[in-house]
């Protein structure tokens, strides 16, 4: 994966999580390429990318902190599952576009899908191995994962690089 | 929105009436996507996440412009 887009995608997931939860103690950990997206907790928002990077982008978070983030984000504690659960395709949205549009910016076109939200990754349709950049993402609110697998057709094979991002 | 993205929504609300004024908000901000949203007829653009006081600012330069 490319470096930039590593930087693009640590960076503004960060940014994106301090200002949609209006809070700085958000950080991210150190960015981890892989073979495979991890999904492990129970929710994960899903956003489908097509154009010139093909794949998928998941935020995955415990039910509890899906809860939790949600209701920071709208500033009530008595918020219905399906605002929750809207918040939370929100929160995905914002951070998959406004990192896209940075992207979009350096000469590509990436489209992304509308959110999708599962409440059990178990479900999820196993995915091909495809190199997974991970991101873990530590708030107030819980840890959430951002699993970020994309083929990238432009970029040579031969600096497919897999392990810890340096 | 199913069937329908923003810069069409635009388009179309500004056929049914051309006096709208429409501020779009999107997590997609990138120059073709702004230049695209603004020529379909949007007054303003705006990139989530939205903060309180610049929808305001951006409601009173839209409705007094």
């Amino acid at each position: 994966m490319r470096l930039e887009f590593v930087k693009a995608f640590t960076e503004i997931t960060q940014s994106v999580f301090i200002e949609a939860l209006s809070d700085n103690e958000v950080f991210t950990g150190q960015p981890c390429l892989t073979n495979t997206p991890h999904l492990q907790n129970t929710v994960v928002a899903t956003i489908e990318l097509t154009g010139d990077l093909s794949g998928k982008i998941f935020l995955q978070m415990e039910r509890s902190t899906a809860i939790a983030i949600g209701e920071r984000m709208l500033g009530s504690t008595k918020s219905s599952g399906t605002l929750i659960t809207s918040c939370i395709g929100e929160l995905t949205s914002m951070v998959v576009g406004r990192t896209i549009s940075w992207i979009n910016d350096q000469t590509y076109q990436i489209n992304m899908s509308p959110p999708v939200i599962t409440l059990d990754s178990t479900t999820l349709a196993p995915m091909h191995e495809l190199e997974t950049l991970i991101i873990d993402i530590k708030t107030p609110q819980g840890k959430t994962v951002l699993n970020v697998c994309f083929l990238d057709a432009g970029y040579n094979a031969t600096n497919k690089v897999t392990g810890n991002v340096h | 929105m199913p069937g329908l993205d923003g810069v069409e929504t635009v388009t179309r609300i500004c056929q049914l009436n051309p006096q709208a004024r429409i501020i779009m908000v999107s997590s997609l901000s990138y120059q073709d996507k702004v230049k695209e949203a603004l020529k379909a007829g949007a007054k303003h653009f705006i990139v989530k996440p939205i903060k309180p006081e610049i929808l305001y600012r951006v409601m009173v330069d839209v409705l007094t412009s």
